[in-house]
């Protein structure tokens, strides 16, 4: 057992046997050797489900939208990108703060389970970062009430710089238009519309979802490319400015789209048009798209 | 940003179009819409977006 591990159980054991919370939201291994699911611990016997490992992925902010009714207090683990998801709920009123006991990990880096899959144990060592840790320059929370920092790092992060994020945008926009235009028709060809990557996304907490509506007018359920694509496009845009950059969505599409792309653009321009903005690092600074600056862009006035 | 995010998926930027006019501009008003009318003229059908029902 390791260290994070340790500390995690005993916290979640004292807060919960006092009293101080209802239910603590944390990790516990799932059916499979690189499967780290969510776990939903409320009494203190229980703790020993919790655990801390490499693939430790999910983002457990957005469970907090189901705890809202709650008379008590929730307990949940957050790692660096995590915490920017409070954050995001936080500015967005979606919840509130002293109802949450947010303890926070240091993160070493957790592992591509996709990467992992019909390997053994034995490979682990040889299993890639998660590619938002490749990116990550925040793997100490933003935002906690507690913290846990054993100083343990996985290979890859620590000693390197972080690579550059907007590599891949770089590249698609030196394509031609057509190119480009080829390029995500036929990603979102492959779309299912199974709305798993709203549904992990902190920012996407709309108690009603536009496309959960049959007869909207603007998108209809058929899945066919255009539609599907329609879709990516309006929630990337419904998310500028106020995506984490978790990349959540992407990690849990289940044919691979490569989401963040799309969303990296969209944060790049707005880093062009609007100045540098972080999303997520803390719940004063208004989103750039959520505000009005005399010195905003205005060409088309 | 809806303009940049289209040419991003390969839609040419002439076919979306954002102006502020005024009520009281209608002469502006014709004047951009003629000059986009003719723009998109020369880039001849979107085939793009759009799917075979």
């Amino acid at each position: 057992m390791n260290k994070i591990t340790e500390r995690m159980r005993e916290r979640a054991q004292e807060l919960l046997a006092k009293g101080e919370v209802e239910w603590v939201i944390g990790w516990e291994k799932g059916s499979l050797w690189y499967h780290s699911s969510p776990a939903f611990v409320r009494r203190p016997e229980e703790v020993e489900r919790l655990i801390w490992d490499d693939f430790c992925a999910n983002n457990l902010a957005k469970y907090l939208l189901d705890f809202t009714q709650l008379e008590g207090k929730v307990a949940l683990f957050v790692k660096g990108c995590d915490s920017k998801g409070i954050n995001r709920l936080l500015q967005d009123q979606q919840i509130e703060r002293e109802k949450v006991y947010i303890i926070g990990i240091t993160c070493p880096g957790v592992r591509d389970a996709r990467k992992a899959r019909g390997k053994g144990p034995e490979a682990l060592e040889t299993i890639d970062l998660e590619e938002r840790c490749t990116f990550c320059t925040r793997p100490e929370p933003v935002i906690f009430d507690e913290i846990i920092n054993t100083g343990e790092k996985l290979p890859g992060r620590g000693e390197k710089e972080p690579r550059d994020r907007f590599t891949e945008v770089e590249r698609l926009l030196a394509l031609s238009p057509d190119e480009r235009y080829e390029f995500w028709a036929k990603q979102y060809e492959r779309c299912l519309r199974c709305y798993a990557c709203r549904n992990v996304c902190p920012a996407c907490n709309c108690r009603e979802c536009i496309f959960d509506r049959s007869q909207s007018g603007w998108c209809s359920k058929r899945i066919v490319k255009t539609e599907n694509e329609f879709y990516g496009l309006t929630r990337a845009l419904h998310v500028a400015g106020r995506c984490i950059e978790c990349g959540e969505c992407e990690r849990v599409c289940p044919v691979g789209i490569p989401i963040m792309s799309l969303h990296r653009k969209i944060i790049k321009d707005l880093n062009e048009l609007f100045g540098p903005y972080e999303a997520g690092l803390d719940t004063e600074t208004p989103p750039p798209l959520g505000t009005y600056r005399t010195e905003d862009p205005d060409y088309f006035v | 940003m809806l303009e940049r995010v289209l040419e991003f998926i390969g839609i040419e930027p002439a076919r979306f179009r954002v102006r502020w006019v005024s009520g009281s501009e209608g002469p502006r008003f014709a004047e951009i819409i003629t000059q986009m009318t003719e723009e998109i003229r020369a880039l001849g059908p979107n085939r793009k977006l759009r799917d075979v029902v």
